[in-house]
């Protein structure tokens, strides 16, 4: 047979690089895989520890339900370590962590189904005892959502669970708000959301604000701060404010506001009744507008408002300030309402009116006493 | 043909070399384990160093590097729990908004962990701990506090929580406060010890006027073994202003933060003093309180921190000694002459104006410009001094020998109606009296004793 010097370059090369990957491939055997490096059975609770009952509390109701690690006892790693911060106490954790369980995942899970939580909930919750307080600006932070998978919850240790209004307005409306946030980080809201407001958000002032900011169109003074933050504080505010919130709310989106000496009025008077006199404003605040006395109809409407004066025995009439900023707060505080229920519907699947009142309804059965003894009636 | 197979054989020895001795991945061990199993082993460890013999340890905790040091004394369970000890004015504030040091304990939990190399962390809030590391602005005493105030909202004291475990020897532990890196230092404490004697008792050293160091005093020093001094300021504060002394002060101050413990006093950090040329360095740190009251250095076993002779006490310019002469403060002829003193003055039917002496004083007279016993003579509210001007000499290491001179204010007046001031002021003039106080570091007592009688003797207290 006649074989080329070609063929013989072919099939030298050919045996030269099937010898190299024979060696490549044989020369490092396989080696059996030693012992894991990490301890085994770092995941089991130790039954003597002080906190085996909230440990495995924490396991068996967000860990293994939920994949969340619920971090009590902070390791400053986990935080910012820009700001000074302390742990939470034990017992302000466990109040804690049974409130975030009936009010925030059984009321979700109860809508949408603990799957629901399982895909989009946080994996971490940090509590931290203290605020986050800026050295710089001394402004305080309540909660924090980062990258769609952890909230951190700050100011435990000043929780007073068993007052309702405190823990609903410092807790459960962080809660709900952050929670908004993951939700948002994972599935955009629509663009139109923040066509609402556009122009009239104040991210350097919106602390300086009070309830005046409503009748620009916010449903708190945070939410002016910006677009995103807007749409997680309606979605907050709309589940957690009771009906009395939410309408005193939008009594003062409708008022008209005047800025009188760097305090906001939306009442004014005559003196003495004499309209040639220069107007005077009343402050809002609690002590100022409870001295109004309001008239109201058989139909409960207000006909008259008025402040007595004793020295002279007459009644000053008072004055709603007019409306004059063009903007119509309540229709741009529903039409973000409207928005949001949107996108909680066809983005989740899940109705934010049910939702609200399934919130509502574990807010009027909550009872602390009940819910610790998820944790501290185990044995 | 030839040349390629040569290349080629090349080529198959060069590749075969190079992959044969890519397996040669052995190398020599310098652990015998893996990093984590080690790390676990040194936290199991640490973890029974903290719970082993009672498991209880004296914390030396600094917050930060302008208030004094606090001491701690913590037991630490192997269920996770640690009791947390402590005497100091901030805990007293937060139990009843007072500004005396006070007592509290209470318990949270503790961890060892391996988040950034060995680290002992207070994860569970504690209020008489956790209250170095809250962000809440520092409250001020009495709206004067330097240390405290809006200006700290956001930061607090900035103390640690967390503290990287260095290094444990001979029952120590030293630690490194994880986010402001100061030392620390924690001693094992014997099992049995109550937490709240052995800090009332460490809070009795701390005492601003009764204690270590005294805010009575001008000053004190550090005295270094070459005899060169430095003056201490403030020392009462825990927050120690020094500088060599006939330097300028405000050029040449430091300022150390330092802790009062059972046995002393210990700096934050080494003090590097200067004796009295450049190439004369002391390095000192701890100090240990001797039985009359100085603190000798733990380091060079010389350098001493010490007050002002006793002598140079009691004649300093800007000091007001007194004496009421009754109970403890005087023994022998001087609480027998002045109580007939009084006797004398008081009674009218012999002479007396009716007034009682209440108290008597040495101190420094501006507008006479000399040293002066006045005796203060009071009746229904009133007072009137009767001044005796003295010069004085020290015959002897802490003696004195006064000289009277001169009579001003009431002093005629007294030493007429009275024979048995007379017979006082002889006593004092004519003899040399010993100095002696319970502390030469803090000496706000000090006793005048009549050489050769010590039945005689009066207490003077700044």
């Amino acid at each position: 047979m006649y074989i080329t010097m070609k063929k013989i370059q072919y099939i030298f090369t050919a045996l030269l690089v099937a010898a190299v990957t024979a060696m490549s491939l044989s020369s490092c055997g396989e080696e059996k895989l030693g012992p894991s490096i990490f301890p085994e059975g770092d995941d089991v609770l130790d039954p003597t520890s002080t906190t085996y009952q909230f440990d495995k509390f924490l396991k068996d109701n967000f860990l293994d339900v939920y994949n969340l690690t619920f971090l009590y006892k902070m390791p400053d790693v986990s935080a910012n370590m820009n700001y000074n911060l302390v742990p939470a106490t034990y017992s302000n954790a466990v109040d804690l962590a049974v409130s975030c369980k009936y009010l925030w995942f059984d009321a979700y899970a109860a809508l949408a189904g603990q799957e629901f939580l399982k895909n989009y909930g946080p994996r971490i919750i940090l509590l931290v005892g203290s605020q986050a307080i800026s050295s710089a600006t001394r402004e305080p932070v309540d909660g924090l959502s980062e990258g769609g998978v952890k909230i951190t919850l700050f100011n435990v240790n000043k929780m007073d669970a068993s007052d309702k209004v405190q823990m609903n307005e410092n807790y459960f409306h962080t809660m709900h708000r952050e929670f908004a946030n993951i939700l948002r980080q994972n599935r955009t809201y629509p663009t139109e959301f923040n066509t609402v407001s556009v122009g009239h958000y104040v991210p350097a002032e919106w602390r300086e604000r009070g309830d005046e900011i409503s009748s620009e169109g916010f449903v708190s003074r945070y939410a002016s701060s910006e677009n995103s933050v807007d749409f997680a504080e309606t979605i907050a505010c709309y589940i957690v404010f009771t009906d009395q919130q939410w309408q005193d709310m939008l009594d003062f989106a409708a008022c008209g506001w005047h800025k009188d000496k760097n305090v906001y009025c939306r009442y004014y008077i005559y003196p003495d009744n004499d309209m040639s006199k220069e107007i005077k404003y009343i402050p809002h605040t609690e002590a100022e507008e409870n001295k109004i006395i309001v008239v109201r109809d058989a139909d409960g409407f207000i006909i008259q408002r008025y402040i007595y004066d004793g020295a002279t025995h007459t009644r000053i009439n008072v004055y709603d300030v007019e409306d004059e900023d063009g903007i119509d707060g309540v229709a741009a505080i529903d039409r973000k309402v409207q928005i949001a229920r949107q996108w909680f519907r066809e983005a989740w699947g899940i109705d934010l009116d049910a939702l609200r009142e399934e919130v509502r309804n574990r807010q009027e059965a909550y009872n602390i006493e009940e819910l610790r003894q998820l944790v501290y009636g185990i044995q | 043909m030839k040349k390629f197979l040569n290349i080629s054989l090349m080529a198959l020895v060069a590749l075969s070399s190079l992959l044969l001795t890519s397996c040669l991945h052995e190398m020599d061990e310098v652990f015998d384990e893996d990093a984590v199993i080690r790390m676990n082993n040194a936290m199991a460890e640490y973890e029974d160093i903290l719970t082993s013999n009672g498991g209880k340890w004296l914390l030396e905790y600094y917050a930060n590097t302008s208030e004094p040091g606090y001491n701690y004394v913590l037991t630490f369970a192997k269920d996770g729990t640690v009791v947390m000890s402590g005497h100091n004015k901030w805990i007293q504030y937060i139990k009843n908004k007072t500004w005396t040091s006070g007592f509290g304990s209470e318990v949270s939990m503790w961890d060892v962990i391996g988040d950034n190399g060995l680290v002992l962390t207070f994860n569970s809030y504690n209020n008489y701990f956790h209250l170095f590391s809250t962000p809440d602005a520092v409250p001020t005493q009495g709206g004067t506090s330097t240390a405290g105030g809006a200006s700290t909202a956001g930061k607090g004291h900035e103390g640690d929580y967390e503290f990287n475990l260095m290094k444990y020897s001979g029952d120590t532990i030293y630690l490194t406060g994880k986010k402001y890196n100061l030392h620390m230092i924690m001693t094992r404490l014997p099992q049995n010890t109550d937490d709240e004697t052995y800090l009332n008792q460490v809070a009795s050293y701390n005492n601003t006027n009764t204690g270590m160091f005294t805010s009575k005093l001008n000053n004190v020093y550090i005295v270094l073994p070459d005899g060169k001094r430095w003056i201490v300021k403030s020392a009462a504060s825990g927050y120690m202003q020094i500088y060599p002394e006939g330097a300028d002060e405000v050029m040449t101050s430091e300022y150390h933060n330092f802790i009062i413990t059972m046995d002393g006093m210990a700096f934050r950090d080494v003090l590097t003093l200067e004796g009295n040329t450049p190439d004369l360095v002391y390095r000192v740190q701890r100090f240990v309180r001797q039985a009359d009251g100085t603190a000798l250095s733990v380091e060079d076993h010389q350098t001493l921190i010490t007050a002002d002779a006793l002598f140079d006490c009691l004649l300093n310019t800007t000091y007001s000694w007194t004496t009421n002469f009754k109970n403890d403060a005087a023994g022998g002829l001087f609480s027998t002459l002045a109580a007939q003193i009084t006797a004398e003055s008081k009674k009218t039917s012999t002479g007396g104006d009716g007034t009682s002496l209440s108290n008597a004083k040495i101190s420094y007279v501006d507008s006479l410009s000399t040293f002066a016993l006045t005796l203060n003579f009071s009746k229904s509210g009133r007072t009137f001094p009767a001044i005796y001007t003295f010069t004085a000499t020290s015959p002897g290491n802490n003696q004195i020998k006064m000289t009277f001179e001169g009579m001003y204010n009431y002093g005629a007046r007294y030493k007429s109606m009275c024979p048995s001031l007379v017979t006082l002021l002889d006593l004092m003039g004519s003899s040399t009296f010993e100095l002696s106080s319970p502390s030469l570091l803090s000496p706000v007592k000090i006793t005048m004793t009549q050489s050769g009688d010590p039945a005689n003797f009066v207490v003077w207290s700044l």
